[in-house]
């Protein structure tokens, strides 16, 4: 059963399909899939604090690994202090150690 | 697997990448993850197809920027075609492979026909047989 990663460049705010790539990963999750998701680009925007997406904050509960990354991070003004919980702040090398773990690795 | 490790056991991966030069940051972000692909030891194999096939084209220039003041070298602009050199040759110092593959087709639809020598021209065959010698690929579309 692969591991799946998904790399999240799309936000909430500007992109409508971005909820229902939410709802796939929680469901996902749900059936007991390994999740994992790397948050990069206008993709760490609902990661603040601040932001509002009720959808990107079910995930938050579930058993999935989220990262944000740092690089699109600072480009935004986003200190790591400001990320909503069980978000942890990476560099992009987690996607290409997925890759070389096995994962399916999905770009959104 | 931690960054630096297992560095003798080579490994391949392939990425297909379709957007231009400067339109977009997903250029940014693919250009990183060769780079981390690279810094973890694994070969690449690169399939550029649609704009992505003007990211090698050698007939880019830098240029200044009269509205801030600035001439070409203050502005240093950065150009895809020195970037995949530069890849080219952090693999070349590291042994690892780095395959570029631009479409053919996509290639003469944009005139882009001067790439730098990293780029091959080949064709959607040239994808499929790459990544069925990876242990992983990478498609990142055009959104």
């Amino acid at each position: 059963m692969p591991n799946y990663f998904f790399i999240q460049s799309q936000d909430p705010y500007t992109d409508r399909v971005t909820d229902d790539q939410f709802l796939l990963m929680s469901q996902l999750a749900g059936e007991g899939k390994e999740v994992s998701l790397f948050l990069t680009q206008n993709g760490v925007v609902p990661a603040a604090f601040q932001a509002e997406s009720p959808m990107f904050d079910k995930l938050l509960d579930q058993k999935i690994k989220i990262y944000a990354d740092k690089f699109s991070l600072e480009q935004r003004e986003i200190a790591e202090t400001e990320l909503k919980r069980n978000i942890e702040s990476a560099e992009i090398h987690v996607v290409v150690q997925a890759m070389l773990a096995g994962d399916k690795v999905i770009w959104n | 697997m931690e960054l630096g490790e297992d560095m003798n056991e080579k490994t391949t991966l392939t990425f297909a990448f379709m957007d231009p030069p400067f339109e977009s940051e997903r250029t940014i972000t693919f250009f990183r993850l060769l780079d981390s692909a690279l810094d973890h030891g694994a070969n690449i194999h690169v399939f550029a197809y649609e704009g992505a096939v003007a990211l090698g084209f050698n007939k880019q220039q830098a240029h200044g920027n009269g509205m801030h003041n600035r001439d070409t070298e203050e502005e240093n602009h950065p150009l895809t075609k020195d970037w995949i050199s530069a890849l080219r040759n952090k693999a070349d110092s590291l042994q690892l492979e780095f395959n570029w593959v631009n479409c053919g087709l996509c290639v003469d639809e944009r005139g882009v026909l001067e790439s730098v020598h990293e780029c091959k021209r080949g064709s959607p065959a040239d994808f499929w047989q790459c990544a069925a010698a990876s242990i992983n690929t990478l498609a990142i579309g055009t959104r």
